[in-house]
């Protein structure tokens, strides 16, 4: 089943019935990542208020990042940040009509969907 | 702008908003990795900075326009019963205007 527009065309969204080609595959992570990056708004800001807060509120929010659950979360806001930060600079460069063509933009959301979660590993490694 | 022009002014503010995140988380990034704040006194001077502090009241004001967009643009496309979508709209603005309120502060008064 699938909803209509009002001049009739059919919208269908169903995400768990539509076989997504790899670049729609990476776009749709592209709005999940978002959507995840904005729940962590209020995370970040808490944690910055904290850290500003005093010596040992410093401290205190060395410690929160400091448990495996922490790392988990990080790891994911990590892959988040990097797929979207990816995955919107392929979209300015799409809009520039730059790899527009068809093996380009294939490759690409390939390069995105592989990139971001390598350099989360290896970022979060570096960072902690 | 004309009521009809909203989806191109949307499509403008998200590409320009992107391009200032992308370079600043770009930059914190790179920065937290080449010379990352040893004690909490350094932490405070990096951000209380008053060139970084202005980057970053500008941030604030990105990421609102710019979650706002993207979330607006998911809520319409996936959530169709008329009062949950206007529900969950308002939740997501208010949170979102809370958000930068409360990050203007912490800001301010991280200044030196």
């Amino acid at each position: 089943m699938f909803t209509l527009t009002r001049n009739g065309k059919p919208i269908y969204l169903n995400l768990l019935q539509i076989r997504l080609p790899v670049p729609g595959f990476m776009s749709i992570l592209h709005r999940v990542s978002g959507a995840f990056l904005t729940l962590a708004i209020p995370l970040a800001i808490y944690l910055l208020e904290l850290s500003l807060s005093g010596p040992e509120g410093y401290a205190k929010a060395h410690v929160l990042l400091d448990g495996w659950l922490a790392r988990l979360v990080l790891l994911g806001l990590l892959w988040a940040l990097l797929h979207h930060l990816f995955a919107g600079i392929r979209y300015l460069l799409l809009d520039v009509d730059v790899g527009i063509d068809k093996p380009r933009y294939r490759q690409s959301a390939w390069a995105v969907l592989i990139a971001a979660p390598v350099l989360a590993v290896l970022l979060l490694g570096v960072l902690s | 702008m004309s009521r009809t022009a909203t989806g191109l002014r949307a499509w403008v503010v998200q590409r320009a908003t992107a391009v200032y995140l992308g370079l600043f988380f770009v930059y914190l990034l790179v920065h937290w990795l080449v010379a990352p704040p040893p004690d909490y006194a350094a932490w405070r001077a990096w951000i209380g900075h008053p060139l970084m502090g202005t980057a970053l009241l500008l941030f604030v004001v990105a990421l609102l326009l710019h979650a706002w967009v993207g979330m607006r643009d998911i809520l319409i496309d996936y959530v169709q019963p008329t009062a949950l979508r206007v529900g969950l709209l308002a939740v997501v603005g208010l949170g979102l205007i809370a958000c930068a309120l409360w990050a203007t502060v912490v800001l301010l008064l991280a200044r030196q």
